[in-house]
C-alpha cells in the first residue's frame, strides 16, 4: 500500500485544563483512496478529532501530517484545497438558492476579492447532479427536507474538490434511501481518488463502506485496522461498553446488541 | 413550508449589463432631480433656469443642496451596506448596524458634548463619532470577557448591554439639560438631520465612507462565507476572525462617521437590506450593490421629504422611521399571504 | 474582479465630478441680488426711500466683532433660529422694523406672537415654523438674516453660503442687550434712537440699583428663583447658573440669591430636599410656557410646599409675564427687574406701581399707543403683583 496521505500522532486536544483531553495521545494513519469510519459511541470525542484534522483546533500535543507535511504549515487557503468538511448540519438564516450556497463550495479556488465566475457555477451544477438534486438548483435553501440539505451540503464539498473528505455523521439523519445515495457517493469519490474520513456511531454505517476503522472511546483510541482485524464482537463490546455480536447476513456484517431491554 | 414557485427574478442573471448600469444610474438622476426640490424660489420645484442666472439659487444648489445631498445618499448607502454586512455577520436578519452600542454611544457623545463642550456641529460630531467608536470596543472587549455562548451570542448580549449604559447615561444628561436650550438641542439631534451639512461636513466624512463602502463591496460575495458556522467557513479556506473583524470595522466606520453628521436616523440599515434581498435574492454578491443603490435612493428622497414638507425642517429619521416602518409593514403582510397560499 | 474595478472607477469618478461642480461659485456683483420674488419687495421699496441718504459704506460691528459691510441700508430682514422673539423683541424698539423685517421664525416660548398682535400693519410677514434652515429661509430672498451668536455654525454659516449677510446678536446680559441695540441702531441707520434706547435701559436700571446698593447684606432676603416644569406629569425645579441674568436681576433688585453656591452650566435640577435645606424667605417661580400662576399655586396647595417658611409666609410669587417672561434677557428684563424690587424690597419700593411701570415700558420703548396697550398687552399680563 502506499504511504498514508494522513499520519496522526500521539494527538491530544483538551478544552479546558480542569477536565479531561475530548482527544487523549491519538495515533493512526490514513491511506490513501481509502475510506476510514471513525467509530464510536456519542462523546467519544470524534467531532473534536474531526475538527483537529481539519486544522480548526490547534492540538495541545501531537502531530498531523498531510502528505508528510505538518498542516500547520500549510496556509489556510491551501489547507482548503486539500481537506474538506461536511458538517453534521448547517443551519442557513438566509434564503440562498441551492446552486448559490453549492457555489460557496468554490471559495478555496477564488481570491479573496473575486466573485465565482461561470465555470465555478458550472462545477456546482455538476456537484448537485452528481448527488441528484440538479432540479432543485433554484430552489431556496429553506424550502429543503432534511435529507435534500444532507445532499446539498454534500455537494458543496464535492465542488471543493478535496483530496481528503471529512463527514460528521453523514448518514445519521437520513433516510434509507437518502443514506444510500450518499454511501454510494462515497464509494464513487474513492474510486476517482478521493480519501474520506467519517465519523459516525451506527457501525452498520462503517460496514457497508468502511475500509479501515479507528474505534474511539472517550477521547481514546481502542483500536485501529481494517474491517477483518477490527470489526469484532470483542472490540465493538469495549468500544460501546455494552456487549454485542457480529453477524453476517447475506455477506453483510450486521451488529447485533445482546443486551435485552428491560432485562 | 415555503411554496413559492422555485425560480424567482434573479435580475443579476436577466440582463447583467442592464441591472448593473440601472443601479448606478438611478441614484444619480434621483439625485440630481433633487437637486431642483426645495423651498426655493417657491415649495417643490425649482426651474432650471434659475440655476443660470439667479445667484441665491446658484449658491443654495452649489453650496447647499449638493453636499446636502450627496450626505444624504452617502448616508443611505453607508447604512443600507453595513446593515446588510452585520445581518449576515451575525446571522441574523433582524440586526441593524446601529448595533453593538455604536448608536447609543454616538447620541450619548454627541448629548456630552451638547451639555459641555458645544453645540457647534464638528464638535458634536466629533464627539459623537468617538463614543460610536468607544461604544463598539467596549462592546468588543466585555464580549471577549463573557464565559460563555458563541461568538455572535456574546456580541450580540455585550452590544444590548453597552446600549443600555450608554442609553441610561444618555437619560442623566437629558435630565440634567437646560429644558429651554439644551434640551431641544440634544432631541433634535438625536432624531437627525442634515439641514447643518455643507462641503466641509463632507469632505471630513467622504474618506471614510468610500473607503469603508468600497472594502464592503469587493468583499461581498465573502459575507456569504461568513454567513455560515464557523466550521464550514474555516474548512472553505476564510480567516473567519480577520475577515469577520475587517467588514465588521468597516462597517462600524461609515456608520459612525454618517452618524455622527446626521444624528439618529433609523430605519434605514433595517429596511433596505431586506427589500434589496427581495429583489436580488440572499446572496450577498447580488443583494449588497442592490441594498447600496437602493440605500442611496431612500436616503435622497427622505431628505427631500425632510426639506420640502413644511416651513422648518422635519427631522430626518422621523421620516425614515415613518417610511421604514411603513415599508416593513407592507412587507411582512404581504409575505404571510404568499406563504398562506 | 473587473467589474468591481470598473464600479470603484465609475464612484471615485461620481464623487470627484460632484466635488468639482462644489468649486466655490463665483463672487456675485450685487447687480444679480434683485429680489425674484416682485411683490413683496415693491412694498419695502415704496416705503423705503423715506430713509436718510446712505453714507458711501455702510459698516456694521455684530456681537462676535465681525465687520460687516452694506452698499445701502437692508430692506429685506429676516429674523431666524434659537430665540428668535428676543431678537424681534430688540428689532421692534426701532421705528423702522415694521418696514424692513419681512420675516420671521416663530420661536415663541408661550406660543403668543408679540409682533404680530403689537403691529398690526405686519400681517403681510412670512412666518417660518421651528428649526427653517437655509433651504426655507431662501424663498424669502432677505438681504440680511439676524440671529442669536452661538447660532453661527449650525446655521449663519449656512446662510452665507447662499450669499446672504449675517449679523449676530449676543443677548445674554443688559450690557450685551445695549451692544445689540447699539448694532440694530447700525442695521437700521438710527444711532439716535440707539442711544436714546440705551440711556432709557440706564435710567430703569438705576431707578433700583440706587436704592437696592445701599442696603445692609443682613436686610437682603435670602431668595430662591426657579424654573418649574412639568415633562409628561413629572415635575422638575431647576436653578440659574450664577451668571445668568435671573441670578444677576435678584441680586440687583435688593434679594440674596441662596442657590448660588450650586455648580453647573445653564440650569440645574434640584429636589424639594435641597429646597427645604434652604428654606429661604422668598421663593419665585418661573414657567417659560406661560403657567406660572398656575404653577404657584399648585405649589400653594402642596402639603410639601406648604412646610416651607415662604409658603407659609405667602411670599411664594409667579414671575409675570405677558408675551414672554420677564426674567430673560429679552426687552422687557427691566420690567422683571422692577417688579423683583417691589417683591424682595416692598417697603423701599412703595411708591413703585408696576401698573403704572407697564404702560409706561411699552409707551417708551415700543412707541404703542395708549388704546394698544390696553387691548393687546395689559389682558395678557399676568403674575402675583
Amino acid at each position: 500500500m502506499s504511504s498514508p496521505i494522513l499520519k496522526v500522532n500521539e494527538l491530544t486536544f483538551s478544552y479546558s485544563p480542569s477536565v479531561n483531553a475530548a482527544v487523549n495521545k491519538v495515533t493512526f494513519e490514513i491511506p490513501p483512496q481509502t475510506v476510514t469510519a471513525i467509530l464510536g459511541p456519542n462523546g467519544a470525542g470524534k467531532t473534536t478529532l474531526l475538527h483537529l484534522l481539519l486544522g480548526l483546533k490547534t492540538p495541545l500535543t501531537g502531530t498531523i501530517l498531510l502528505q508528510d507535511k505538518p498542516i500547520s504549515n500549510y496556509s489556510r487557503h491551501e489547507l482548503s484545497q486539500n481537506i474538506g468538511l461536511v458538517p453534521q448540519s448547517e443551519y442557513i438564516p438566509f434564503e440562498y438558492t441551492v446552486l448559490e450556497y453549492v457555489t460557496l463550495g468554490r471559495a478555496p479556488y477564488l481570491g479573496p476579492l473575486e466573485l465565482p465566475g461561470k465555470l465555478d457555477t458550472e462545477i456546482a451544477r455538476h456537484s448537485l447532479n452528481e448527488v441528484g438534486l440538479i432540479h432543485l438548483e433554484n430552489r431556496p435553501i429553506p424550502a429543503l427536507s432534511g435529507g435534500e440539505l444532507q445532499l446539498v451540503l454534500l455537494a458543496r464539498s464535492l465542488c471543493q474538490k478535496p483530496r481528503v473528505l471529512l463527514l460528521d455523521e453523514p448518514t445519521s439523519h437520513l433516510d434509507l434511501s437518502n443514506r444510500n445515495v450518499t454511501l454510494q457517493i462515497m464509494n464513487r469519490l474513492r474510486s476517482t481518488g478521493t480519501t474520506i474520513v467519517f465519523t459516525t456511531h451506527d457501525p452498520e454505517a462503517a460496514a457497508l463502506i468502511a475500509d479501515k476503522l479507528v474505534l474511539m472511546r472517550s477521547g481514546q483510541v481502542l483500536n485501529t485496522g481494517s474491517m477483518d482485524e477490527v470489526f469484532t464482537a470483542d472490540s465493538l463490546s469495549r468500544t460501546y461498553g455494552t456487549p454485542v455480536e457480529v453477524v453476517r447476513v447475506d455477506g453483510m456484517r450486521v451488529v447485533k446488541s445482546m443486551e435485552r431491554l428491560g432485562g | 413550508m415555503d411554496f413559492r414557485p422555485p425560480s424567482k427574478l434573479d435580475p443579476l442573471k436577466t440582463n447583467k449589463t442592464f441591472i448593473t448600469l440601472l443601479l448606478l444610474l438611478a441614484p444619480l438622476v434621483i439625485l440630481l432631480v433633487s437637486l431642483f426640490i426645495g423651498r426655493y424660489p417657491k415649495p417643490l420645484f425649482m426651474p432650471f433656469s434659475i440655476l443660470l442666472n439667479d445667484q441665491l439659487g446658484q449658491n443654495l444648489v452649489y453650496n447647499l443642496r449638493l453636499p446636502r445631498l450627496i450626505t444624504a445618499a452617502l448616508l443611505g448607502m453607508s447604512l443600507a451596506a453595513a446593515g446588510g454586512v452585520m445581518q449576515m455577520l451575525f446571522r441574523n436578519p433582524l440586526v441593524e448596524p446601529g448595533f453593538l452600542g455604536v448608536t447609543q454611544g454616538a447620541g450619548f457623545g454627541a448629548a456630552l458634548s451638547i451639555l459641555f463642550l458645544s453645540t457647534s456641529p464638528l464638535v458634536v460630531e466629533l464627539t459623537a463619532a468617538s463614543f460610536a467608536v468607544i461604544g463598539l470596543v467596549l462592546s468588543y472587549f466585555i464580549a471577549r470577557r463573557i464565559r460563555f455562548g458563541g461568538w455572535v451570542l456574546r456580541l450580540i448580549l455585550s452590544g444590548i448591554a453597552v446600549s443600555a449604559l450608554f442609553s441610561a447615561g444618555l437619560g442623566i444628561l437629558k435630565y440634567m439639560a437646560d429644558p429651554t436650550s439644551q434640551l431641544p438641542e440634544i432631541v433634535f439631534w438625536l432624531l437627525g438631520g442634515l439641514w447643518s451639512v455643507t462641503w466641509t461636513d463632507l469632505w471630513y466624512i467622504l474618506p471614510v465612507v468610500v473607503i469603508g463602502l468600497v472594502i464592503i463591496f469587493l468583499m461581498r460575495w465573502r459575507l456569504n462565507l461568513l454567513s455560515l458556522s464557523d466550521e464550514t467557513a474555516f474548512s472553505l479556506g476564510v480567516a473567519v476572525g480577520r475577515e469577520r473583524t475587517l467588514l465588521l470595522a468597516a462597517s462600524v466606520a461609515v456608520t459612525a462617521v454618517v452618524v455622527s453628521v446626521a444624528g439618529i436616523v433609523g430605519w434605514i440599515g433595517l429596511i433596505i437590506p431586506h427589500v434589496a434581498r427581495r429583489i436580488a435574492g440572499a446572496n450577498a454578491a447580488a443583494f449588497i450593490p442592490v441594498s447600496m443603490s437602493l440605500g442611496a435612493i431612500f436616503g435622497i428622497i427622505c431628505d427631500d421629504l425632510a426639506r420640502v414638507l413644511t416651513t422648518g425642517e422635519i427631522p430626518l429619521g422621523i421620516i425614515t422611521s415613518l417610511i421604514g416602518a411603513a415599508i416593513f409593514l407592507v412587507m411582512m403582510t404581504s409575505r404571510s399571504m404568499r406563504i398562506a397560499r | 474582479m473587473k467589474r468591481s474595478l470598473l464600479f470603484i472607477l465609475v464612484f471615485f469618478l461620481l464623487t470627484s465630478m460632484l466635488a468639482a461642480c462644489a468649486a466655490p461659485a463665483p463672487t456675485q456683483s450685487p447687480v444679480l441680488e434683485e429680489p425674484l420674488t416682485p411683490e413683496p419687495a415693491s412694498v419695502t421699496e415704496t416705503e423705503a426711500p423715506t430713509e436718510l441718504p446712505a453714507p458711501e459704506k455702510i459698516l456694521v460691528t455684530d456681537a462676535l466683532g465681525r465687520v460687516v459691510e452694506f452698499d445701502q441700508y437692508p430692506s429685506r430682514i429676516m429674523i431666524v433660529g434659537k430665540a428668535a422673539f428676543m431678537l424681534l423683541d430688540a428689532a421692534f424698539l426701532f421705528p423702522e422694523a415694521p418696514q424692513r423685517i419681512i420675516g420671521y421664525e416663530l420661536r415663541s416660548q408661550t406660543g403668543l406672537d408679540f409682533i404680530n398682535t403689537a403691529f398690526p400693519q405686519t400681517s403681510s410677514m412670512t412666518v417660518l415654523d421651528t428649526d427653517a434652515g437655509p433651504e426655507q429661509i431662501a424663498p424669502v430672498n432677505p438681504d440680511l438674516v439676524m440671529m442669536k451668536a452661538n447660532l453661527k455654525e449650525q446655521l449663519g454659516d449656512q446662510v452665507e453660503l447662499l450669499g446672504i449677510k449675517v449679523i449676530y446678536l449676543d443677548l445674554e446680559t443688559p450690557e450685551a442687550i445695549n451692544n445689540d441695540i447699539r448694532t440694530l441702531g447700525a442695521v437700521f441707520g438710527n444711532p439716535e434712537r440707539a442711544e436714546q434706547l440705551v440711556s432709557l435701559y440706564e435710567q430703569a436700571r438705576t431707578k433700583i440699583t440706587d436704592i437696592t446698593s445701599s442696603i445692609p447684606a443682613e436686610e437682603k432676603p435670602s431668595t430662591l428663583l426657579i424654573q418649574y416644569s412639568d415633562k409628561g406629569g413629572e415635575v422638575a425645579f431647576s436653578v440659574p447658573t450664577g451668571s445668568y441674568l435671573q441670578t444677576q436681576l435678584v441680586e440687583m433688585a435688593g434679594g440674596e440669591p441662596i442657590w448660588k453656591e450650586v455648580m453647573g452650566e445653564g440650569w440645574t435640577v434640584i429636589t424639594l430636599e435641597q429646597i427645604a435645606a434652604w428654606n429661604p424667605e422668598i421663593i419665585i417661580v418661573i414657567d417659560y410656557r406661560g403657567k406660572a400662576m398656575e404653577a404657584a399655586d399648585r405649589l400653594e396647595v402642596d402639603e410639601n410646599w406648604q412646610q416651607l417658611d415662604a409658603v407659609k409666609n405667602g411670599k411664594l410669587y409667579a414671575f409675570p409675564l405677558d408675551f414672554q417672561s420677564w426674567d430673560q434677557p429679552d426687552t422687557r428684563w427691566t420690567l422683571g427687574l422692577a417688579w423683583l424690587a417691589t417683591r424682595l424690597q416692598p417697603e423701599r419700593f412703595e411708591s413703585l406701581k408696576m401698573d403704572q411701570e407697564i404702560p409706561a415700558f411699552y409707551t417708551d420703548f415700543y412707541g404703542l399707543s395708549e388704546s394698544a396697550i390696553e387691548q393687546y398687552i395689559l389682558p395678557l399680563v399676568k403674575g402675583d403683583f
